[in-house]
């Protein structure tokens, strides 16, 4: 089912949790709605389930309006960051608990939640109550009840937060394996980058409440369209380095111009660390720590207020205090207005 | 933690003579239910009477009629216990999960009202009853005990802990508010509720001063009230008023063992693991 987000807003009392959201979500497909704490993320993925009714805009799923509709008339499954299974029953009851309440004759309704149970592999636990089980069976249990139904959609609250990391990266996968056998429309609130840039076909990233691009993870990591997005994105982060647009022509820090369409300003140009490397000739700028991280060295270099961070080839050794150039190719930098939009350099 | 013998020994003792202090009085009722008139003011006193008199109960059951005081108790109990437990659930699931205008101003009057001595509301709601034309009636000992602030409190603050995901997922699941607190909530409360239950049986069982005021006639009159046919203007009849208190605190002792393990886990706050 494909979902449509048309200016969505929510206040609450005075905040703006999320302003004029507009976004399509194709049938089929894993979106993760990303950002940092307090984005507006849960919230909108509230509104889609019918949680909360937004203060402005509508919600389509394919083409019905359903934004005055309520959650279990939505077709849709949810699962929440705590799971929320219901403590006094078992978890065969817990996932047989949404069709009884529609009223599904019991032998159907067993039939068809020890299906599901098996789908996601906790067909053996079925007699347990909720505080007998890890949080890993606690969220297949939540999966499963939320899938029961056959909903066209299913939403995700931060699913993953409260597993250990080694259980995180198993679930992840398991969410993404179940998703593309059921080839449900499903929608996952995440914190984590790694975790969204790793399993969805797309991401919507938001920031105070505004979508800030929605994008294929890989066009997220390197084409951002705002300066909020090229930090969010990718860790060690982003180097920034100051430069000059005059008269058409950006005067880069590494020592060659390059033509650009854009009145005269001062802007950031933003490297990624792997994109970053040293050579004899470009910026200058002193060693400041040498860092093993993991099979890679990082480089930490620059002064206090501006420290930039960059990956060593192989062979490559620098000293703390050692003077060195960097350079950067120009097809790997981006710039963007003080204001943070992204100017586009012509090919 | 491993206690050592010796102060495992010493525990043992204290809660061994804190029992017996506790038990005490029981075992006075008992014992002077089964004396004789003269031995009961005896100095020293006797424990274990020479003769056990078994028919001062039977004494005691004709000298009242106990069988409609039992009826009454039971009904006056049965009543404003099922009263107060609808009133409870629906006020405590109100005041945690519903949104509604001076939900906070109004909780907050409501938990006011215990700080009012119980004795001081007794006139006026003698004359509030009186006007209604309830006195000596059933109404005038069930419907002002229908309610209970405190068991609201008690309530209210068990399905607050309660995690709000239940609620959402139960409204995708799709209940609705009322199917949601009889089906996710009253369950979960159910420790909290059976201890509610019982502080209102023992509570309702053991009234007296209001079942004495608000009844004239023998029909209308509760056990407790009963009990004071054993006291007349030539003094007390203790064997006979022992007798009939040892009938008459069976029932809750009954109760209170069925219900043992849940009182405990009421009291204690049960856990939930979301």
């Amino acid at each position: 089912m494909t979902i449509t987000l048309h200016n969505i807003s929510m206040k609450f009392n005075n905040t703006t949790a999320v302003n004029q959201l507009s976004v399509t979500i194709p049938k089929g497909e894993l979106v993760s709605i990303l950002g940092p704490s307090g984005c507006g993320k849960s919230t909108t993925l509230f509104m889609l389930a019918g949680l909360y009714e937004p203060t402005g805009g509508s919600i389509l799923f394919n083409d019905k309006d359903v934004t005055k509709l309520t959650p279990e008339k939505r077709g849709i499954g949810m699962v929440f960051q705590n799971y929320a299974l219901y403590p006094h029953m078992t978890v065969l009851q817990n996932i047989m608990f949404p069709l009884k309440m529609h009223k599904m004759k019991k032998a159907e309704a067993k039939k068809k939640a020890i299906e599901m149970a098996k789908l996601v592999e906790i067909d053996h636990l079925l007699d347990r109550k909720p505080s007998m089980l890890s949080g890993g069976q606690q969220q297949r249990v939540a999966i499963a009840r939320a899938l029961v139904r056959e909903p066209e959609i299913l939403l995700l609250d931060e699913p993953l937060s409260n597993l250990d990391a080694r259980l995180r990266l198993t679930m992840r996968e398991e969410i993404r394996r179940i998703q593309q056998a059921l080839k449900i429309t499903t929608v996952f609130v995440t914190h984590d980058q790694e975790e969204a840039l790793s399993i969805s076909d797309h991401v919507l990233l938001m920031n105070q409440g505004k979508l800030m691009q929605f994008d294929v993870p890989s066009n997220l990591y390197d084409e951002p369209n705002h300066r909020f997005v090229a930090s969010f994105i990718g860790s060690p982060s982003m180097n920034y380095f100051d430069a000059e647009i005059v008269d058409g022509t950006l005067k880069t820090p590494f020592g060659y111009d390059l033509a650009i369409e854009a009145p005269n300003q001062s802007v950031q140009i933003a490297v990624r660390p792997e994109n970053l490397y040293l050579s004899t000739s470009g910026l200058k700028e002193e060693v400041r720590l040498v860092e093993r991280v993991g099979k890679d060295t990082l480089a930490v270099i620059g002064n206090d207020t501006a420290k930039k961070r960059l990956f060593l080839q192989k062979g490559e050794t620098v000293e703390v205090g050692q003077a060195v150039y960097v350079q950067a190719d120009k097809d790997t930098i981006r710039v963007f207005q003080k204001t943070g939009e992204r100017i586009y350099i012509k090919e | 933690m491993k206690t050592s013998p010796l102060s495992k020994t010493f525990i043992y003792v204290m809660l061994g003579i804190g029992s017996i202090l506790m038990l005490l009085p029981f075992v006075w009722m008992i014992s002077t239910s089964l004396k004789s008139g003269n031995e009961v003011m005896i100095m020293p006193p006797v424990w274990i009477p020479e003769t056990l008199r078994f028919d001062n109960f039977v004494a005691a059951f004709e000298k009242a009629p106990f069988a409609t005081y039992f009826v009454n108790s039971v009904i006056v109990m049965v009543l404003s216990t099922l009263g107060e437990v609808i009133t409870t659930i629906l006020a405590a699931y109100a005041f945690s999960r519903l949104n509604f205008w001076g939900k906070d101003a109004l909780f907050a009057l409501l938990v006011g009202t215990m700080m009012v001595p119980g004795e001081v509301l007794l006139v006026p709601n003698f004359v509030l009853l009186s006007d209604l034309g309830w006195i000596d009636r059933y109404e005038a000992l069930i419907i002002p005990w229908t309610a209970s602030i405190f068991s609201i409190f008690l309530l209210r603050q068990f399905f607050l802990k309660i995690p709000k995901e239940l609620n959402y997922a139960a409204r995708v699941d799709g209940c609705t508010n009322f199917r949601f607190l009889w089906s996710i909530m009253i369950p979960i409360a159910k420790p909290a509720l059976i201890t509610i239950i019982l502080l209102k049986a023992i509570g309702s069982w053991n009234a007296f001063l209001w079942p004495l005021i608000v009844t004239n006639s023998k029909e209308m009159r509760t056990l407790p009230v009963g009990l004071t046919s054993f006291s007349t203007e030539a003094g007390t009849v203790y064997e006979l008023l022992m007798a009939a208190s040892t009938m008459i605190i069976f029932p809750m002792i009954i109760l209170f063992i069925f219900l043992q393990k849940y009182i405990i886990k009421g009291i204690a706050g049960a856990g939930i693991k979301g």
